[in-house]
């Protein structure tokens, strides 16, 4: 299912848009839902890992990361824990 | 003296990304089952990046121990059961791995090698930071985890 959106564009962009378009063989609509798509992805994985770094440094909490990542923020709840874990391990080891 | 250490496949590629073959080398004895010389020399004939490192770890196999043991399925499981054995540390980037293995062996991820490069002054901060960044080869969250985490080794 699909919902229609409608976005306003300036004239230069839109114009710019039309060449690639052209240049591809693909309509307005299309190459724009695949270049939505992909900045979906692209930036909600930038925010993963935002969100899993902050949780790291200790800036957000366990309960702000199970909020922001649901069923995924186990994993790096494990990680974190472990990469100290190995640290520590590690500091021991060159201490020797 | 050199720290002996298992590596299995997955941790060995991503160290590889690194392109510190002879830190590694030159700091640690090697060791890896048959199951993992197997996986190295599957991946070394694909055609991308991790091919060109599975290609560059084989080209001197005199270089690792292989020890022999009970062949599994999979070969983290046979690195299992030689750390078990041997009483010697894994290196994985295999999270489920750790989980099902972290209360018999002691466990690595291939960012604390290069936490103990940094620790031994073998690099800088700043190299140890481009290599966690080299290590993250794939837009792939799961995968890209520990990367993103282990920065906070290096503060």
């Amino acid at each position: 299912m699909s919902t229609q959106v409608n976005v306003r564009l300036n004239e230069h962009l839109l114009q710019e848009i039309d060449a690639i378009t052209k240049v591809l063989h693909v309509s307005r609509s299309e190459w724009l839902r695949n270049i939505i798509a992909h900045a979906v992805k692209e930036e909600t994985l930038n925010l993963k890992e935002a969100i899993a770094l902050e949780y790291a440094k200790g800036h957000i909490s366990e309960e702000e990361l199970n909020e922001l990542l649901g069923s995924e923020s186990e994993d790096v709840k494990f990680v974190v824990k472990h990469l100290k874990y190995g640290k520590e391990k590690i500091d021991r080891l060159v201490e020797k | 003296m050199k720290n002996t250490f298992a590596f299995d496949t997955s941790a060995l590629i991503y160290l590889g990304h690194t392109g510190l073959f002879d830190l590694i080398f030159d700091n640690f004895e090697i060791i890896i089952s048959e199951g993992v010389l197997e996986e190295l020399r599957g991946i070394s004939k694909i055609d991308d990046e991790d091919g060109e490192v599975a290609k560059i770890w084989l080209a001197d196999p005199d270089r690792f121990k292989i020890k022999k043991c009970k062949r599994k399925e999979v070969a983290e499981d046979e690195l299992f059961l030689i750390c078990k054995e041997i009483g010697m540390p894994l290196v994985t980037d295999d999270i489920n791995a750790v989980k099902r293995f972290e209360d018999e062996i002691t466990c690595f991820f291939s960012v604390h090698v290069l936490y103990f490069a940094f620790k031994k002054d073998l690099i800088s901060k700043e190299s140890a930071l481009i290599s966690v960044e080299k290590m993250k080869t794939q837009r792939d969250w799961k995968r890209n985890i520990i990367a993103i985490t282990s920065k906070t080794l290096f503060t």
